[in-house]
């Protein structure tokens, strides 16, 4: 079983100092306390997984956004050991966040990767991940990824280790993977 | 056998229930008691590899369903005020079969 978090180990605090070099201690520090026209957190009042969440997301959109023009202005600037890198420079594009249905569902809906009785299990580093078979799907609205997208539902393997307290769990798409295994379902 | 007929005090609960906000995240519940992943997976009737997300950090986190947060909130409210349930509500409220 994992163990509980250790606050003080010595990977805790090279996780700390790696949000602090990378200068999202700072980002999670700007979005807790930001406020102008559109947004004023004191009103909001984000909760820290919010905060954590909205930064993963601007720093997953800045990667997607990023262009040769950008990446040449600063390095040029880091180069000739400018300190006060233009923030302008970055030119964001929000995501569409409607949790709405969107109303060309379902053409617009990717085609589902996996089908009813396909053998499936969770992807995990672990070596005790649930697998099991695909019994239903719907599709919902992906928190992570401010989009819609498949879920399915699983009927987990008789030799799956969660099937001593439950027979289902539901899982997003990217979340699983066939297995080849032969299973007892 | 007829079923109840709701008086102002059923529709007041109702109302009181459906609009409760009642809930406890996954990492509430777990600073606050010495559990493991496993046990908070058979609170909220979920998988390990579920309840690990709820965990994990970046782009490997998801979070958990409201029914997740009620779970947890009530597995909360039944280990901090276990005691003070009267004996006959508890068994009603754990063995519903029995008490019939």
């Amino acid at each position: 079983m994992l163990k509980p978090v250790g606050y003080k180990t010595d990977e805790h605090r090279a996780y700390q100092q790696a949000l602090d070099d990378f200068g999202i201690t700072e980002l999670l520090a700007k979005l807790n306390t930001y406020s102008d026209a559109d947004f004023d957190s004191a009103w909001i009042q984000p909760q820290q997984q919010e905060l954590e969440t909205l930064a993963a997301i601007l720093i997953s959109q800045l990667t997607h956004s990023i262009n040769g023009k950008l990446i040449a202005n600063y390095l040029n600037l880091i180069r000739h050991s400018h300190q006060d890198i233009a923030p302008g420079l970055i030119n964001l594009k929000y995501p569409d966040a409607s949790v709405s249905l969107p109303v060309n569902f379902p053409d617009i809906a990717k085609t589902p990767r996996f089908l009813y009785g396909d053998r499936l299990r969770w992807l995990s580093t672990e070596s005790d991940t649930d697998w099991g078979i695909v019994i239903g799907r719907f599709y919902s609205y992906a928190p992570h990824h401010c989009c819609w997208a498949w879920c399915y539902l699983i009927w987990l393997s008789q030799d799956s280790p969660s099937t001593a307290w439950t027979s289902t769990d539901i899982a997003w798409e990217e979340d699983l993977e066939p297995t080849s295994e032969e299973t007892n379902l | 056998m007829n079923p109840h007929q709701l008086k102002q005090r059923e529709q007041d609960l109702i109302q009181l229930y459906s609009y409760c906000q009642l809930g406890m995240t996954p990492k509430q519940f777990y600073s606050k008691w010495q559990v493991n992943y496993e046990e908070i997976a058979q609170i909220c009737s979920r998988s390990l590899s579920t309840v690990r997300r709820w965990f994990a950090r970046g782009k490997n986190y998801r979070r958990p369903m409201p029914t997740d947060l009620r779970h947890l909130a009530l597995m909360n409210f039944l280990l901090e005020h276990f005691e003070d349930i009267p004996e006959e509500l508890l068994h009603k409220l754990c063995f519903p079969d029995k008490s019939e």
